[in-house]
C-alpha cells in the first residue's frame, strides 16, 4: 500500500514535468506568447529539464527550446548565453534518435540567426556530434543534422570551412543518396551553402563527387529537391572554369533545358542560374550550351516569367553575347532581342531593367549587322528613355548609356538613327552624329533622304563648341552637302535673306 | 809740282766735283739697286708661280683620278644597295600577293566562313525549334500529370464522400435523393454511391489536435508506465516474423556439392570444341609419352645380403598408399547454417523491408 502511495507521487510529478514542457513547446508555437515566455524564465526553467531522466520530458524541453530559439535572434542569444549548447551537445552522442533530432534542431535555430552564433555554436563542438548524427541509421535524425550543418556553413566562408574540416561534406554526399527526398532536399540545400562561398570549398564538394549525384536528380518530379539540386549544381559552378566544366561534364545538358520549363518558379529560377553560371565562365562553354539548344530555351524561359525569375535569364543572353561575335549571332538568330525589348518595355524594377539594358549593349556592341538587328527592335528610343529618366537608380542610367553608346558606335543603319537626333541628350547626340558623318560621305542616297527626313536641318540647329569633336562631325555632315542646301537649312537663313533684300533696295 | 799747286788750287773744286760725282754714282747705284730688285722680283715671281701652277695642275690631276675612283666605287655601292631594294621591293610584292590569298584562304577555310557559318546559324534554328518543341512537350506532359493527379484527389475526395453517405443510396423501395423519381436518370452521385462499398464509420475519433498526436508519438518511446502482461511473450510481430521468415540457405547449401568438378568437365568440352584440331602442335622433337619405369625397377638397387633374397627386390608398398583420408561425401546439415541467424531483430527486419 505504502509502496503504491510513494510510486504515485513520482509518477504525479513524471506527467507534471511533461505537461509542463509539453504546453510550453506548444506555447512557443506562436510568436505572440515569446514574449510571455520569455519573461516567465522560461529558459531557466528548461534548462534543467534538459537534463530530466525521462527522456520524453528532455526531448520535448529541446523542442521548446528550439522553437524559442528559431524565433528570434535575441533569445537564440539567451539560449548560447545560458550555456545551454554543451549540454545538448553533450547528449547529442548520447541519447536516443528522438532526443537527437530535437538537439539538432534546438543546435540549427541557434545557428540561421548569425554568424556569431554559428561561431557560438561550433565553439562547443557541435559539429563533431552532428557529423556524427549523419551516420545515424535513423533518417530524419540524419535530417536535422544535415539541416543544422546547413545553417551553420551558410554564414560565410570560414564557417563552412569548419564543417568541412569535421568531415562533414562526404556524409552529406551519402545523404544525397538515400532514399528520403526530405533528406536529399536538405543535403542538397547544404551542399549549396557550402560550395557558394570559395572555390576551395567547392572543389571539396566536387572531390566528394557530389555532382554525379545531383545530376542524377535533375529530372526528379519533386520540385523543392530540384530547386537545391539546382541551387548547388549552380554555387558550384560559379566560381571557376574548371568546376563549371566538372559541372558540365556531368551531361546535364540538354536534360536540364526541360526544367526551364517547369511549373514550380524556383525550379526554373535556378536552373537558368546554373546556365548563366556556366556560360559566363569561357566563349567554349557558351558555344556548347549554345550548340545544345540552351539560347532558344533561356529565350522560352524569359518569355514566359516575370519579374525577378527573369533575371537569371536576361543575364544568361548578355554572357553569351558578350563572349564572340558568333555567340551573339547565335542568341540573335534564337530570337533574343525580341524578348529582350519585351522585357525592358514590361519590367518596372530598376535592377532588372539594367540587366536587360546591359545584355542588349553586349549583343549589339560586335558588329553593325548585330547592332542594326538590335536598333531594329526599337530598343534605342526605350534605351533613351531610360538614361534620360532621372527618377531611376545610377546604376540602371550608366548601363543603359553604356549600352546605348556601345550599340550606337557600331550601327550605320540611319533611319533608326534619325529620330535619335531629335531626341538624344548631347553626350548622346555625339554618337548619333559620328555614324551620320561616317556614313553619309559614302551613301549618297542616304544623304539625299537625310535632307528630306529634316536630319540637316536639325544638324544646323545643334550648337557645338569649337573644336569639340561634336563640331568635327557636324563639318564632316556639312561638307558632304552644297554650300547652299547648308545655308539653307541653317537656322538665320531667312532674316539673313531679309536683310540683303533691304540691303539691295538701299543700293538702288 | 805744278800739277800740285794746280791740284792745289783747284782742290775745293775738285772736292766738290768729287763730292758731285760720289752723289750722283749714289743715286745712280740706288736707282740700279732697285731696278735690280725689280728685276728680281719679277723673274722670282714668274718662277715660283710656274712652279705653284704646275703643281696644282699635279694636285688637280691626282685629285681627278681619286675622286672619279672614289666615286665609282660609292656608286657600284649605291647601285648594288639600289638593286637589293628593288629586287627586295619586288619579292615583297610577291609575298604581299601570296599573303593575301593565303589568309583570305585560310581566314574563309577556318575563321569565319560565311557559308558554314550561314549553315551554321540554320543548323542553330533546326536546332532550337526541337529544342522548343521539346519543352513545349515536356511541359503539356507535366500539365497533363498535374490534371491527373487532380483528377485523383478530386475521385478519391468524391469515394470518400460517398462511402460517409452512403445512407443516401437508393432502395428498391425508396428511391434515395440523388435518383428522384422526376429525373430522367440517376445522377452521378447515385452511380457512385452504388459502386462504393458501405462502411461502418469508424470509431470516431477523439477531438485531438496534431500537437497531441505529437505528443502521443512521443510518449510511444517513453517508459512504460504499465507494466508488461506477464509471461515469457515474445512480441507476436517478432513470431510471426519468425514464422513466414523467408528460406535463406547458406551459400554452401545452394551450390551443388560437385560444382567444381562440373564446371571443369565443362570447361574441358569447351576447350574441345573451341579447338581447331585434336592434335596439340608442339615444336622440335618431343617424345609422345615419358619413358615408363617399371615397378620393379623404382626401388634403389640393394647388394643382396642374404642367399634368398638374391632374386628379389625388396619392394617397398608405403609408396603406393596415401596418407591422405579419403574425400567426405557428406552434405552440410541446412539447420546449423541456419543456427547463427535464428533470431533478427525485427526492427531491422521492418525498416529494411
Amino acid at each position: 500500500m505504502s509502496q503504491r502511495h510513494t510510486l504515485q507521487v513520482f509518477e504525479q510529478y513524471q506527467k507534471a514535468r511533461l505537461a509542463f514542457v509539453q504546453s510550453v513547446a506548444d506555447l512557443a508555437t506562436r510568436p505572440q506568447n515569446i514574449e510571455t515566455l520569455q519573461n516567465a524564465g522560461v529558459m531557466a526553467l528548461l534548462r534543467p529539464l534538459l537534463l530530466d531522466v525521462v527522456p520524453s520530458v528532455q526531448q520535448t524541453a529541446a523542442l521548446a527550446l528550439g522553437r524559442l530559439a528559431n524565433y528570434s535572434d535575441h533569445l537564440a542569444e539567451s539560449v548560447v548565453r545560458g550555456d545551454i549548447l554543451p549540454q545538448l551537445v553533450y547528449s547529442l552522442a548520447e541519447q536516443n534518435r528522438f532526443y537527437k533530432k530535437a538537439a539538432a534542431f534546438v543546435l540549427r535555430a541557434v545557428a540561421k540567426h548569425s554568424p556569431q552564433l554559428a561561431q557560438s555554436v561550433i565553439d562547443c563542438g557541435a559539429l563533431d556530434a552532428l557529423v556524427v548524427c549523419l551516420e545515424e541509421f535513423d533518417p530524419s535524425v540524419k535530417e536535422a543534422a544535415t539541416w543544422a550543418l546547413g545553417y551553420i556553413a551558410r554564414h560565410n566562408a570560414e564557417l563552412s570551412q569548419h564543417v568541412v574540416d569535421a568531415g562533414g561534406v562526404p556524409l552529406l554526399v551519402l545523404c544525397l543518396q538515400e532514399p528520403e527526398i526530405a533528406l536529399k532536399r536538405v543535403a542538397a540545400s547544404a551542399l549549396s551553402d557550402i560550395a557558394k562561398h570559395s572555390p576551395e570549398l567547392a572543389q571539396t564538394v566536387v572531390d566528394a563527387g557530389a555532382i554525379a549525384h545531383l545530376a542524377q536528380m535533375i529530372l526528379n518530379p519533386d520540385a523543392q529537391l530540384k530547386r537545391q539540386v539546382f541551387s548547388a549544381l549552380s554555387q558550384i559552378a560559379k566560381h571557376s572554369v574548371d568546376l563549371a566544366e566538372m559541372v558540365v561534364e556531368a551531361e546535364i545538358f540538354p536534360t536540364a533545358f526541360a526544367c526551364l520549363n517547369d511549373t514550380d518558379e524556383y525550379v526554373k529560377k535556378n536552373c537558368a542560374t546554373l546556365i548563366r553560371e556556366i556560360v559566363k565562365h569561357t566563349p567554349e562553354l557558351a558555344q556548347m550550351i549554345v550548340n545544345a539548344g540552351g539560347v532558344a530555351a533561356v529565350v522560352n524561359y524569359v518569355a514566359s516569367t516575370r519579374g525577378n525569375v527573369r533575371l537569371p535569364g536576361i543575364m544568361m543572353l548578355g554572357y553569351t553575347a558578350a563572349h564572340t561575335e558568333s555567340l551573339a549571332m547565335a542568341v540573335i538568330v534564337s530570337k533574343g532581342i525580341n524578348q529582350l525589348s519585351i522585357a525592358l518595355n514590361e519590367e518596372t524594377e530598376d535592377h532588372i531593367l539594367a540587366a536587360t539594358a546591359w545584355a542588349l549593349g553586349q549583343i549589339g556592341r560586335h558588329t553593325p549587322e548585330h547592332a542594326k538587328s538590335v536598333a531594329v527592335a526599337n530598343v534605342l528610343p526605350k534605351l533613351l528613355q531610360l538614361y534620360m529618366r532621372t527618377d531611376m537608380s545610377e546604376d540602371l542610367q550608366t548601363k543603359a548609356k553604356k549600352a546605348l553608346k556601345n550599340i550606337l558606335q557600331k550601327c550605320v543603319y540611319l533611319p533608326v538613327l534619325e529620330p535619335l537626333l531629335h531626341e538624344a541628350s548631347p553626350n548622346i547626340l555625339k554618337h548619333v552624329v559620328a555614324q551620320f558623318s561616317k556614313v553619309l560621305p559614302h551613301d549618297p542616297k542616304a544623304r539625299r533622304l537625310f535632307v528630306t527626313s529634316g536630319g540637316l536641318k536639325k544638324i544646323q540647329e545643334i550648337k557645338a563648341e569649337e573644336g569639340s569633336p561634336l563640331a568635327e562631325y557636324i563639318n564632316t555632315i556639312n561638307s558632304c552637302f552644297p554650300e547652299e542646301v547648308v545655308k539653307y537649312y541653317s537656322p538665320g537663313y531667312a532674316d539673313e535673306l531679309l536683310e540683303r533684300v533691304e540691303n539691295h533696295a538701299n543700293k538702288a | 809740282m805744278a800739277g800740285f799747286l794746280e791740284l792745289r788750287r783747284n782742290s775745293e773744286k775738285i772736292l766738290e766735283e768729287l763730292e758731285h760725282l760720289a752723289k750722283e754714282a749714289e743715286i745712280a747705284r740706288e736707282y740700279e739697286h732697285e731696278s735690280s730688285i725689280i728685276i728680281q722680283s719679277t723673274w722670282r715671281g714668274f718662277r715660283v708661280r710656274a712652279h705653284l701652277k704646275f703643281l696644282h695642275r699635279c694636285a688637280v690631276i691626282i685629285q681627278r683620278w681619286w675622286r672619279s675612283y672614289k666615286a665609282r666605287q660609292l656608286f657600284r655601292k649605291k647601285l648594288k644597295t639600289h638593286v637589293l631594294q628593288l629586287r627586295l621591293k619586288y619579292y615583297d610584292d610577291k609575298a604581299v600577293k601570296i599573303q593575301k590569298i593565303w589568309r583570305g584562304y585560310y581566314v574563309r577555310k577556318y575563321v569565319l566562313d560565311y557559308y558554314s557559318r550561314k549553315r551554321y546559324l540554320a543548323g542553330l534554328e533546326v536546332k532550337n525549334e526541337q529544342i522548343r518543341i521539346q519543352m513545349i512537350e515536356y511541359r503539356e506532359y507535366l500539365e497533363q500529370k498535374e490534371l491527373e493527379q487532380q483528377r485523383q484527389a478530386n475521385l478519391s475526395k468524391l469515394e470518400d464522400e460517398a462511402r460517409r453517405t452512403h445512407y443516401l443510396v437508393s432502395t428498391k423501395v425508396a428511391p434515395g435523393i440523388y435518383n428522384s423519381k422526376y429525373l430522367d436518370a440517376p445522377k452521378e452521385m447515385e452511380i457512385i454511391l452504388r459502386s462504393t462499398k458501405f462502411q461502418t464509420t469508424s470509431p470516431t475519433k477523439s477531438m485531438k489536435t496534431t500537437k497531441e498526436d505529437e505528443i502521443a508519438e512521443l510518449s510511444r518511446f517513453l517508459p512504460p508506465l504499465k507494466p508488461k502482461p506477464q509471461g515469457p511473450f515474445r512480441p507476436s510481430e517478432d513470431v510471426r516474423y519468425q514464422r513466414y521468415r523467408p528460406l535463406k540457405p547458406s551459400l554452401r547449401c545452394e551450390t551443388d556439392y560437385f560444382a567444381s568438378e562440373k564446371m571443369r568437365e565443362e570447361i574441358k568440352l569447351q576447350e574441345w570444341a573451341d579447338r581447331v584440331h585434336d592434335d596439340t602442335f608442339r615444336a622440335g622433337l618431343f617424345r609422345e609419352k615419358p619413358y615408363p619405369r617399371m615397378l620393379h625397377g623404382e626401388e634403389p638397387f640393394e647388394e643382396p645380403r642374404k642367399l634368398e633374397q638374391l632374386s628379389l627386390r625388396q619392394q617397398n608398398k608405403q609408396q603406393w598408399m596415401s596418407h591422405k583420408g579419403f574425400r567426405s561425401l557428406v552434405h552440410g546439415i541446412p539447420e546449423f547454417d541456419k543456427l547463427e541467424k535464428t533470431y533478427v531483430e525485427p526492427h531491422f527486419y521492418y525498416s529494411t523491408s
